[in-house]
């Protein structure tokens, strides 16, 4: 039987970075700004993770280094995009190229001169007690990091923020029409940065529980799961519960495709299958947003 | 223009100068923002090299040496530039229409995978088996290139996230099949195929270097790309859209026609990329020869703001810095992915407009109103 709790654990753990990544892109989007950076960020945000938590000794460390080096790095692109004009999807591109050089210079200059796997703490368990000792679901749950249950609360989060806040509603303002907003006195520029400082903390979060779940770090650990985070922002139409559903159900499928490496087919081929989903995702529903977004563009 | 309108007539030897004149300007004008962008690049490169522990000095010097110090460097220089100039085409045209293909990277690889094929399993004579293999690993590129075009056009699947997605799904089943099926037995830390026969062997052009006429394919392409877009109806269209596609859209051109024309074109030459790789540098396929040639095209594509002839250009430039940075790497011990880091800051900045670098640029276009 494939479908047991085992299979939920695990599609909790491999739909934790996609939720919160995609979480913030749709944010970053909200705020009209278009955001191809999330695998950028989110490799960023892994390496910082175990670095900083090989220097500090603790995870908890790795945690706030990572996440405060890569709402660093998602400001500067910030600048690049918002104060410098430069094409937001160029950018993007350049940015992810950049990412992967400097976390693969660092592991081998200052983690490991092999550049292989670096290997540091690890996300402890965060489930209380209680809940692991019920009976399907304490299995689902057990030994699950804080950062799944931070993605399990970031949509509502994501979503009260955005409807229900001041800062919220004027970041969207900023997405929705710049020129009135800033007519009616919202600094447009600055609810872009902390639209970009937000995604930059989730994404970082989002590398953390990649690399600091199995407690290391190679090369390109992210293997294009950003991508698939930024599927799932583009699917949902920025909305933050779409979004977060879309993110899961990515999640769900990856594991579903992982755990069918058991019944014969070749893991080299198995592990296509989730970008072939995004593909057929993206194709069955797609229409409106990108145009908007090649209009903003333009 | 109200300037313009009592300004005397010129006399014919003034008009010739002064359009001489204008060309150097709008090319002087056109480079500010990319060669700022270099230097800025170049800069923070250092930094980051310092910072890490290296002589940023010694390794920029390593690099010049590399790509142009000597024969043989420029050899280097030029068998590097050929795949690069080709995958900056490949990037352009779809910009051009305002499409990023974010997947020539698989295109080129099934391209260069095809055409092994037929080099390991088909014999023919020489002259008519490698335009063959070329033609080949062109289609396989053109069709690989068609599916995220027609999904864009049919439902609107952003074209972004469905390239990179194909293209990994691309090179994952080339990398399994050249692994399980195909794997010379002989092949011990790469995983690569038997060298292909001789007819399909794509000859050296150049003494003692592994340049062949794959660079000057690219550099025929490069100017037949540069009178569609500047002397045909069809190019003059895939220009409108790249400008507004909501316009063009009121105009009348068929913006679903020319996206599939321009996406198709772009999978062919990065099937080209991988053809000229495969069989003429390599001799056979090697998994992962491609050390990233897709984005490295994007470089090359703003590098030149997408115009072809200036891809040309740029494509020699980026292949000077791939050929330094092999040098660099022997030299200092820095790994090969630290030259991306570079790559990336240049694109990260091409595109953006640089304080107050554009206040000279400004000045050089102002000189240029006169026409």
């Amino acid at each position: 039987m494939i479908f047991n709790a085992t299979l939920f654990a695990s599609a909790l753990l491999v739909a934790t970075p996609l939720i919160l990544a995609a979480g913030g892109g749709a944010i970053s989007h909200q705020a009209g700004v278009f955001n191809f950076t999330l695998d950028g960020l989110m490799l960023w945000g892994a390496f910082f993770a175990i670095y900083f938590a090989k220097v500090g000794g603790s995870w908890g460390v790795g945690l706030v280094g990572a996440a405060a080096m890569t709402i660093v790095a998602s400001l500067a692109f910030g600048f690049v995009v918002i104060r410098l004009k430069a094409n937001p999807i160029v950018a993007a591109l350049g940015l992810n190229l950049v990412a992967a050089g400097v976390t693969s210079l660092l592991l081998r200059t200052r983690l490991s001169s092999g550049g292989g796997a670096v290997s540091a703490a690890r996300l402890p368990d965060a489930t209380p007690r209680f809940l692991a000792r019920l009976p399907v679901v304490g299995h689902v749950l057990a030994g699950q990091s804080i950062l799944v249950y931070l993605a399990i609360v970031s949509g509502p989060c994501i979503y009260f923020f955005l409807t229900r806040s001041a800062v919220g509603l004027r970041l969207r303002a900023a997405g929705d029409a710049p020129e009135s907003a800033a007519i009616a006195g919202i600094s447009v520029a600055r609810m872009r940065y902390l639209a970009l400082a937000l995604t930059g903390l989730l994404c970082g979060l989002a590398g953390a529980q990649l690399s600091m779940g199995i407690a290391q770090f190679t090369e390109n650990i992210t293997a294009g799961r950003g991508i698939t985070a930024f599927a799932a922002v583009i699917f949902g139409r920025n909305l933050p519960y779409p979004v977060f559903a879309t993110a899961a159900f990515f999640g769900f499928s990856i594991a579903l495709t992982d755990r069918l490496q058991g019944l014969g087919l070749p893991g080299e081929l198995v592990v296509l299958i989730p970008y072939f989903l995004t593909v057929v995702a993206l194709a069955v529903s797609s229409r409106r947003t990108m145009a908007a977004y090649r209009q903003a563009l333009a | 223009m109200t300037q313009e309108l009592v300004r005397p007539a010129e006399t014919a030897s003034e008009s010739h100068r002064s359009r001489l004149q204008s060309l150097l300007m709008r090319t002087a004008a056109a480079s500010v923002r990319p060669l700022t962008a270099i230097i800025i690049s170049l800069l923070i490169f250092a930094v980051i090299l310092q910072l890490v522990g290296y002589d940023a000095l010694q390794i920029y010097k390593s690099l010049v040496l590399g790509s142009v110090g000597s024969t043989n460097a420029i050899g280097s220089t030029l068998r590097w530039a050929t795949p690069l100039i080709l995958s900056g085409l490949a990037v352009a045209l779809p910009l051009r229409a305002g499409l990023f293909n974010v997947g020539v990277e698989g295109q080129l690889y099934l391209g260069g995978f095809v055409s092994a094929m037929l080099g390991l399993h088909l014999s023919a004579p020489a002259f008519l088996a490698q335009p063959l293999a070329i033609v080949l690993a062109a289609l396989v590129g053109a069709l690989w290139a068609a599916i995220p075009a027609a999904l864009l056009i049919f439902t609107g699947a952003t074209e972004i996230v469905t390239t990179i997605m194909l293209s990994a799904i691309s090179v994952g089943v080339v990398d399994y099949l050249v692994n399980n099926h195909f794997r010379d037995p002989a092949s011990a830390a790469a995983v690569m195929t038997k060298p292909v026969q001789a007819g399909y062997h794509f000859p050296s052009i150049l003494p003692n270097s592994q340049v062949s006429y794959g660079l000057l394919l690219a550099i025929v392409i490069g100017i037949a790309m540069h009178r569609f877009l500047n002397g045909t109806s069809g190019g003059y269209e895939v220009r409108m859209i790249g400008a507004s596609q909501s316009f063009a859209r009121y105009g009348g051109i068929r913006v679903g026609r020319s996206w599939l024309l321009v996406m198709v074109a772009s999978g062919a030459i990065a099937g080209l990329v991988g053809a000229f790789e495969t069989n003429g540098v390599n001799g056979r396929f090697i998994s992962g020869f491609s050390p990233g040639y897709g984005l490295e095209g994007f470089l090359v594509a703003f590098l030149a703001n997408s115009e072809p002839l200036a891809v040309l250009v740029a494509g020699l430039a980026v292949g000077a810095l791939q050929a330094g940075s092999l040098g660099v790497a022997i030299d200092f011990g820095v790994p090969r992915t630290t030259i991306s880091i570079m790559q990336g800051l240049i694109i990260l900045l091409v595109s953006a407009q640089l304080g107050r670098f554009t206040v000279l640029k400004r000045l050089l276009t102002r000189r240029r109103a006169r026409p």
